[in-house]
């Protein structure tokens, strides 16, 4: 997360500060201050997405009156993915104005194999064809940290009729992407998380205590079972 | 169900903290209702990116299609109307805090049909929509579709003269062509502007003087104007030699 230099900051209507400028001309909406568990989940979240090839917005940080606050980046006209929003795809011809259908299920695995962050927000950035890419930092409950939930595709959404029919346009690729996903889930993720959470003495115990379920045997079994189960009812 | 509209914002810049009202979306009644206000996308159209624009305008197409499919569906059942009912917007307004926002519901004191949106948008956007009007296909589109279908199959199309007689300059195309049955056939627009039509009859010219030996065939729709009118009676008087075939008669005869 690189540490931003502001070129302005501006007020929203209730004159709090809101946007950081960066002399490049990019901007960064203020989210919230920075606590130290949120800067390793923060690490977490952006080391899982890269491994697995997700884009992801850029989050940074800076310190306005002594307090460090995250910023993340957010580029003109973009949309939050959501099922309101099935029109997008409601025809062949409408869903291949999509550029990756392809990473959000990737997301969506990732939300499944590592349910550690209680929700992520999928994005639509919009242009010639809209693209899906990831927030850019893990949207957690207040003053926590992460948390190791199992969660099932019902819960997921994935299992609604909108999503089911974005992904049935794709869907047989969708074996080949999970096989992908499957053959990238492994030891070197574990060591690196491993070792990104040990950087953090304070809080590693119970951070990875959290995390090391992801890698559980049984866990990997249950969640492979139940996307199995997902594609082939698709 | 009763009625209720929410207000459609594009939240054009995050510096600026500014939203723009850009459609309204009313639900209840004969609904729902979606309306877009065009003045305010040009307005739009000039601030964003191009191919921002491009992708928002194409999500508010969507959106719309979506609402009037959805009126036209639930027209047999309209006690059952879930998507797009009161609770349903409010979640919505409270989960989007993108780039587009629906403002949250409130509830109009009246029976929401075609003629109440009307007004009710008037009275939001002060625009009127506006009825679009037919617009005829033009004539040398269809004509252009209409011989390289496949009905002429053993035809030369659109082939310079220059490449059928070696000696010729002529850069200039025939429509169709074809060499065993010496014919040629071309369509002419006699409706077209003063400059377009010359050209085109000059082109007849030369295309009859360097081909003396082969049944030349004017396809042209029948003409409307005046001038197209005169134009037809004079370019057949001249011609004795070609043939003239109305369009629709020539789509008759193949």
């Amino acid at each position: 997360m690189r540490e931003l230099k502001p070129l302005t900051i501006s007020n929203s209507i209730q004159s709090a500060p809101s946007v950081l400028l960066t002399p490049e001309m990019e901007k960064f909406v203020f989210i919230q201050p920075l606590y130290p568990d949120f800067l390793l989940a923060q690490s977490l979240f952006t080391i899982i997405h890269k491994h697995f090839k997700v884009e992801q917005l850029e989050a940074g940080v800076f310190k306005l009156k002594e307090v460090k606050y995250i910023c993340a980046e957010e580029p003109e006209g973009i949309i939050q993915v959501d099922d309101w929003m099935h029109c997008l795809w409601s025809s062949k011809r409408k869903f291949n104005r999509l550029l990756n259908p392809s990473s959000l299920f990737k997301m969506f695995l990732i939300n499944l194999f590592f349910p550690v962050f209680s929700t992520t927000q999928k994005l639509l950035l919009p242009g010639k064809k809209d693209r899906f890419v990831v927030d850019a930092y893990p949207h957690l409950p207040k003053e926590e940290g992460i948390r190791f939930e199992a969660v099932d595709l019902n819960k997921l959404g994935i299992t609604q009729s909108e999503y089911k029919k974005l992904f049935r346009y794709i869907r047989k690729d969708l074996r080949q992407y999970l096989e992908e996903f499957d053959a990238l889930h492994h030891e070197n993720l574990y060591s690196d998380l491993k070792y990104q959470v040990s950087l953090y003495p304070s809080i590693r115990n119970q951070y990875w205590n959290e995390l090391k379920q992801c890698f559980d045997p049984e866990f990997k079994t249950f969640a492979y079972a139940e996307i199995e189960n997902y594609l082939l009812k698709l | 169900m009763e009625s209720f509209y929410s207000i459609v914002y594009y939240k054009t810049n995050a510096l600026t903290d500014e939203l723009l009202s850009i459609g309204l979306l009313a639900g209840g009644g004969q609904g729902p209702y979606l309306f877009i206000s065009n003045s305010r996308l040009d307005l739009l159209k000039k601030t964003l990116h191009p191919n921002t624009f491009l992708s928002v305008n194409r999500h508010l197409k969507a959106l719309k299609e979506k609402v009037d499919v959805h009126r036209n569906e639930s027209a047999g059942i309209l006690l059952f109307d879930p998507v797009f009912s009161v609770d349903q917007l409010d979640a919505l307004s409270q989960r989007t805090k993108s780039a587009i926002v629906y403002s949250k519901p409130t509830t109009i004191n009246e029976w929401l049909d075609q003629v109440f949106f009307e007004k009710l948008t008037q009275a939001f956007f002060g625009e009127h929509k506006k009825k679009s009007v037919a617009k005829r296909p033009v004539f040398h589109l269809k004509w252009k579709a209409f011989y390289y279908s496949n009905k002429f199959q053993e035809w030369s199309k659109d082939i310079a003269i220059s490449s059928v007689i070696p000696d010729s300059v002529l850069n200039l195309t025939m429509d169709l062509f074809n060499h065993q049955e010496r014919k040629i056939i071309k369509g002419i627009d006699f409706d077209l502007g003063k400059t377009s039509l010359n050209r085109k009859l000059y082109e007849t010219d030369l295309i009859v003087s360097a081909f003396p030996n082969y049944d030349i065939t004017i396809v042209h729709p029948s003409p409307k104007k005046n001038t197209g009118k005169t134009a037809f009676e004079e370019t057949k008087k001249k011609y004795n030699k070609i043939d003239f075939i109305g369009f629709t008669q020539f789509k008759n005869l193949n």
